[in-house]
Order: structure tokens, then C-alpha cells, then sequence
């Protein structure tokens, strides 16, 4: 398996076109192309590896029109870090587990993979992981973004996200009725 | 990044001082176009006036995975952030209601009083309400309300009930968890307490049967139940996998009979003698601290439980526990692949048997723990499941220097075994099939050595020894000594282990610290 190659310089390594090629090529919306291993691509986007089954990977880079290159930079990225960073199969315990957590929280790398985005990359990249149906790229972003919500007061969440309060008076005091037991401590 | 991304980077800056190198490091672009590009999208992000709301752009589907990872409470609180999130609160898939965090100070829970629960059970009943009353056409994927067992409760069932039905204007439910705590400690409850909490379950299940009949599991603890209630609650409860009953029974003495098709996880604490007479899906039991019974009984009795794999026992032992014997307990049950068993730091409670009795029990086993073992406790005699599990292929043990869970009243600890070493060798033989031994709570010293040099000796195929040290997982006590936590110590450990070894094959020895979230780091 070669992880590795994949490294987002797609323009020295786009010239080799070789029949059967264990990389995809990913054009972005502004046309600069990006090389990412198969293997990690079908595995971590639901969305490539049905291109990739399907055969509709273009070997001189697959349009993506919805993602820029800044995004789609970061998920090749994001793709050649979770490669090389699958934990080994020692490392797997088998003892009796009675409760399985449904969400894995991030490790380290990713933790420090979103915390260096700025706001709009890491929007960007949200939509990105959305779009390519990348479960666990969208997990952890989405769990970033949870990080900065929590516990602010409604007024701090809305400074964060730039969220313009269009509620009128009556509306919102309907609102603080309606979940009171949410509200209690405002 | 190309010069054409200048306009965007611009676009994002809404303040008036904008400096090339700022703006574009690293790259190199003639004055005249980067100001012209510069002032031209100023002009534009001008009118526009403010920032981008991108959260709000996200569709449905991303915002309530933002929203997963959030308290229930925090989570319904964006509906008041912008018309946007309003109508949040009926498409969450998953609603989780604790009693615990509605509590108005939160504490031990030893000193709370009786009207503190009162009032975090009467504010979950009427969170339950709220949240659980809202229209929507997308069903609750997970539920899972977590309450006291009391009078006022049945408010929150009910809204559990016409959550579960779309007849009455409901979502709709696919997975439901009810876990209804009691009042008191479970020790603390007498006779009358537990027959009281009884009637009290049976007045919500009479009421709301349909809240029952779509759950997938279900806690319940301190109840006492009629022998002909049980059969009757178990028919209603047709969807439950996961039972979880903590100090339930039908009055002193009696054996708790299930029958159900769809129970796959069942467990059990501080119950007296549980029949497993027909469980066709059963896959799993846990069961701990049992009251023994007077004539003997083994704590778990199997009936028809094909697909059983795996079995738990712990418990400290009891000065009232006969000592149990594995081939008397597992007499039906073949298909076992998993055995744990944890001794909570006490007495030893099993006794080593020879091959002859348990070898055709243990016929499918491949992974044994033995879990909390004291310290002082010699080891070989674990080596009486791997003389009689011949596919055994994974052999944990964890060797605990504490004791973590404090005893919930000084009177219980006057019933607790004193510790008493076992001393037990097999006869030589040979396995074929133990791949990995594994040992938590390691140190250096002869003890473990000579154990390790031991399990070599006779599992020809070893592959690999992983060393952890002892960090529990309960309460974060870690041993501080006898872990070798230099390369030195770790490398003179693999010296001692090698000079055991007669056979030419070296075996692969790992040495693991253990991270409070459970997670294993090879160190070595």
C-alpha cells in the first residue's frame, strides 16, 4: 500500500499517467489538482469510493466543482494523516465490552489538524467533508465547531457565528416559555 | 495559494487596515493589481456590511451532528439563536434526559435528600414533556431517560408513551432506554421498600404498556415483583435486547425465570439466582454481586442459550458464597467463547479444577480475563482454564494493588472473605493455540517472571506478552512502582523472560501504558 504519495503537490506528480495507478486525482472549483492515495479515499469518503467503483474517476483530475482548492487541500491532507495513522491491530484490545461508545472522540492529530483552521477554513472544509460524504472528516469538524458553542451564552454563540437574532420580542419570550426547563438558569 | 484566492481573503476582512503581507504571504503580486482587487471587494463586503453567517448556511442534517456532542439542554437551546434554528428542537435524533443533570446542586449522591430528588425528577418530568411533545415528521432515533422511581414519574412515561406513537401525533421511536433508578441505595432497601417500588413500576406499566412495548432496554432496580408479573412484563416488553436489574427478585429465595426471543445483553447485580431457561438470541450476560442461594444454587442457571459467548461474573467474595466451581456453573453451556472474571481486589472465589470436568465445557473458549486479582495472590493456578480450554487463544490477567470501589457501608466489609493465597501447579502440558498473554498490574520480581516463564513453557505458539501497568480505569490509581518505566529496567525484564525460554523462538514482549480514556500506548 503506498500512503504517502498523495501529498497535495499535484503538479509535478500529474504528469505521470500510468494505467492502472493506486492514486485518484481531485480537481478543485479553481482547477489545481490534487493527489490522493485510492486506498484512503474509497475508505474515508462514501462518495469517491462510489466513483471509484463506478469508474467515473477521471485520470486527469476529477472534478469537484463544489470544493475549493484551500478546502480540498485540507481533505487530501486530512486523508494521508488518517492513513498513516491507523492504530495497529496489537493495539486492539478484546476484552468483554458491554458498552460501545457510537462516537469515537478525536485523537490528538485531528484535534490539531482543525484547531490550526481559520473560521472560514474550517466552514469550508465542513461542507467539504459534507459533500464528499466523509463521515468521520465531518465528525470531527462538526465536533470543533460544537467546542466553540458550548458553554457560551446564546448572545456569545451568536458574536461567534456572526448569527444575526431575528426574532422579535414576543417571539423569543415564546420561545423561553415554550423550553423553559432549557432556560431555568438565564 | 495563487493570486486569484486575494479577493476572497479580502472579502473576509471586514477591517479597514489591509496589509499585503497579510493578506498573502509568501507570494509575490504586482501593487497596482492587488489594490485594485483589494479596493473592489472592500467595496463589496462594504455593503454587505457583516460577516458571513456560515452555521446557518450548514443544512439541517450538519447542524444536529454540531449539535450531537452538545447536553441535550444546550442543544435545544439553539432554537433561540435565529429563526434558522427554531423548529431544532423537533428534528434531534437523539434524546438523552438524566435525572442527574437536572439536580438542583450536584453532589455525591449519598447526602442528597428525598426532596432534592423529588425536584430534579419533577424537572425532568417536565423537560420530558416539552421536548418530548413536539411534532415532527423525522422519528427520535435514541432515546434514553434516566429517572427516579417515584409517584410522579408516571408523567414522564406517558410522555415517553405518546412519543413512541405517531397515532397520537407522537415521532416515533426506533430505539428506546428507559433507566428508572431507585430511590434508595440499593443495600439500604428492605422488604417492604422493594415491594412498594413494585407496585410502583406495575402502576407505570399498566398505564403506559405501549411505553414498554417499544423499548429496546431497560434498567430497573430494588423491585419485587409477583412470580406471575414477570412472565407478563417480559411478553409486553417484546422489543427489549438489553435488561439490566440491580437487586430485583420475587421474594427471598426464589429463582428469577427469563423467557423472552429477543434478549441479546442481560445484566444482573445483586439478584438472587437467575434462570436462563429459553433465550434464543441471548448473546451476552454480565452478572455481579448475586445473593446466594441457600441450597446451593449456582448464581446463573442456563437453559436454552444457543448463542451465548460471553459470560461475566464479579463480585468480591462474601463469607456467605460457597466457592464456586466452573464446571458446575457452565454444566450447559458449550458454546462459551469468552469468560471474564473479576474478583474486585478480594478472594480468590473459584476453585482451580482438573481437565476431566471442564475441558468439554471450555471446548470453545478463546479469550479468558481474570480481572482484579490482590496482589498478594499467587498466579499459576489461572493456569487451570488453559490446561482445560485447548483453542484458548488469549489469556488476560489484572493484578490490582487497591481497592477502588470503597465498601458503601463499614458493616459490609464484616462480610467480606479475608484474602487467602491458592496454590495450585498443573501437570505439564502442552497448547497449541494461546497467542497473546497479556498481563495488567505488572511488575518486575520473580512473581510475574517466573508466571510468564511458566505460561512459555507450555503454550508452545506464544506470540506475544504484553506488559501494562496498573492504571484503574474507575478511579485513576496507578502504581508508581515496580513498573519498569526505563528502557534499562524494560530491557532487563525482556532478558529475564528470554532465559526461561528452552524453545529457540523469541517472543515478542510489548511493553503498554495505559491512558485514563482506556487507551493503550506502546511505550516499548
Amino acid at each position: 500500500m503506498e500512503v504517502d504519495k498523495g501529498k497535495g503537490e499535484a503538479e509535478e506528480t500529474r504528469k505521470v499517467a500510468e494505467a492502472d495507478r493506486d492514486t485518484v486525482t481531485l480537481k478543485s472549483s479553481d482547477g489545481k489538482l490534487f493527489e490522493v492515495s485510492k486506498e484512503a479515499a474509497a475508505r474515508l469518503s462514501t462518495v469517491l469510493a462510489g466513483m471509484i467503483a463506478g469508474g467515473s474517476i477521471d485520470d486527469n483530475g476529477t472534478d469537484l466543482k463544489q470544493i475549493g482548492s484551500e478546502a480540498l487541500e485540507n481533505v487530501v491532507d486530512y486523508c494521508n494523516k488518517h492513513a498513516n495513522s491507523i492504530p495497529s491491530a496489537a493495539l486492539i484490545s478484546s476484552s468483554i465490552s458491554f458498552n460501545t461508545a457510537p462516537f469515537k472522540e478525536p485523537e490528538e492529530w485531528e484535534r490539531k489538524f482543525v484547531d490550526r483552521l481559520s473560521h472560514d477554513a474550517l466552514f469550508d472544509l465542513v461542507e467539504a467533508a459534507n459533500f464528499l460524504g466523509m463521515e468521520r472528516l465531518l465528525d470531527v469538524t462538526c465536533h470543533k465547531i460544537s467546542e466553540m458553542m458550548k458553554g457560551k451564552s446564546p448572545d456569545q454563540i451568536r458574536e461567534v457565528f456572526n448569527i444575526k437574532n431575528d426574532y422579535t420580542k414576543e417571539e423569543l419570550e415564546e420561545i423561553r416559555q415554550e423550553l423553559a426547563w432549557a432556560f431555568y438558569d438565564d | 495559494m495563487g493570486g486569484g484566492n486575494v479577493g476572497a481573503q479580502v472579502g473576509r476582512s471586514t477591517a479597514g487596515e489591509l496589509s499585503l503581507p497579510d493578506l498573502i504571504p509568501g507570494e509575490k503580486i504586482k501593487a497596482e493589481a492587488f489594490m485594485a482587487a483589494a479596493s473592489k471587494t472592500l467595496m463589496i463586503s462594504q455593503e454587505s456590511e457583516q460577516q458571513d453567517d456560515r452555521l446557518g448556511k450548514l443544512p439541517d442534517d450538519v447542524l444536529i451532528s454540531v449539535l450531537k456532542h452538545l447536553s441535550l439542554r444546550d442543544a435545544v437551546r439553539s432554537s433561540i439563536l435565529s429563526r434558522r434554528w427554531r423548529h431544532i428542537p423537533s428534528v434531534l435524533p437523539d434524546i438523552v434526559l438524566d435525572v442527574e443533570s437536572f439536580e438542583p446542586n450536584k453532589d455525591d449522591g449519598f447526602t442528597s435528600t428525598v426532596s432534592d430528588l423529588a425536584s430534579s425528577n419533577m424537572a425532568l418530568a417536565q423537560a420530558a414533556k416539552s421536548v418530548l411533545g413536539r411534532k415532527s415528521d423525522r422519528p427520535i432515533g435514541h432515546l434514553a431517560v434516566t429517572f427516579y422511581l417515584r409517584k410522579e414519574s408516571m408523567a414522564i412515561v406517558r410522555a415517553v408513551d405518546d412519543a413512541m406513537s405517531p397515532a397520537v401525533g407522537g415521532r416515533g421511536v426506533v430505539a428506546a432506554e428507559l433507566t428508572i433508578l431507585g430511590e434508595k441505595m440499593d443495600f439500604l432497601c428492605n422488604g417492604s421498600d422493594m415491594a412498594r417500588n413494585g407496585r410502583r413500576f406495575l402502576s407505570y406499566f399498566n398505564a403506559c404498556p405501549g411505553a414498554f412495548a417499544g423499548l429496546t432496554s431497560l434498567h430497573v432496580e430494588s423491585v419485587a415483583l409477583g412470580l406471575s408479573d414477570i412472565p407478563n412484563v417480559l411478553r409486553t416488553c417484546e422489543k427489549l435486547e438489553s435488561p439490566s436489574l440491580l437487586n430485583c427478585d420475587s421474594g427471598h429465595g426464589t429463582v428469577l425465570t427469563l423467557e423472552h426471543p429477543q434478549l441479546t445483553d442481560l445484566q444482573l447485580c445483586s439478584c438472587n439466582t437467575v434462570e436462563l431457561r429459553w433465550l434464543p438470541k441471548l448473546a451476552q450476560v454480565a452478572c455481579s454481586t448475586w445473593v446466594p442461594s441457600q441450597d446451593d444454587r449456582c448464581p446463573l442457571l442456563f437453559g436454552h442459550v444457543p448463542l451465548l459467548r460471553s459470560v461475566k461474573l464479579s463480585t468480591a467474595a462474601y463469607v456467605t458464597y460457597p466457592v464456586l466451581l466452573l464446571s458446575k456453573l457452565l454444566a450447559n453451556c458449550t458454546m462459551l467463547s469468552e469468560l471474564c472474571i473479576d474478583f474486585d481486589s478480594h478472594r480468590i472465589w473459584i476453585e482451580p479444577e482438573g481437565p476431566a470436568q471442564l475441558a468439554p465445557l471450555l471446548q470453545n473458549l478463546r479469550i479468558v480475563t481474570l480481572d482484579n486479582i490482590f496482589e498478594e495472590c499467587d498466579l499459576t493456578w489461572t493456569l487451570f482454564l488453559l490446561r482445560a480450554a485447548p483453542l484458548l487463544k488469549t489469556l488476560q490477567i489484572k493484578v490490582s494493588s487497591h481497592e477502588c470501589t470503597p465498601l458503601p457501608n463499614e458493616m459490609l466489609r464484616t462480610f467480606i472473605c479475608e484474602k487467602k493465597n491458592i496454590k495450585w501447579e498443573p501437570s505439564d502440558f502442552k497448547h497449541n493455540h494461546l497467542a497473546v498473554l497479556e498481563i495488567h498490574g505488572f511488575e518486575g520480581g520473580n512473581k510475574f517472571i517466573g508466571y510468564i516463564r511458566r505460561v512459555m513453557e507450555a503454550a508452545v505458539n506464544l506470540e506475544v506478552i504484553i506488559l501494562n501497568d496498573e492504571l484503574c480505569e474507575h478511579c485513576g490509581f496507578r502504581s508508581t512502582t515496580g513498573y519498569p518505566r526505563t528502557k534499562k529496567e524494560r530491557d532487563l525484564i525482556r532478558k529475564q523472560i528470554s532465559e526461561g525460554s528452552s524453545s529457540a523462538t523469541s517472543r515478542d514482549v510489548q511493553f503498554c501504558e495505559m491512558s485514563l480514556e482506556g487507551r493503550k500506548k506502546i511505550v516499548d
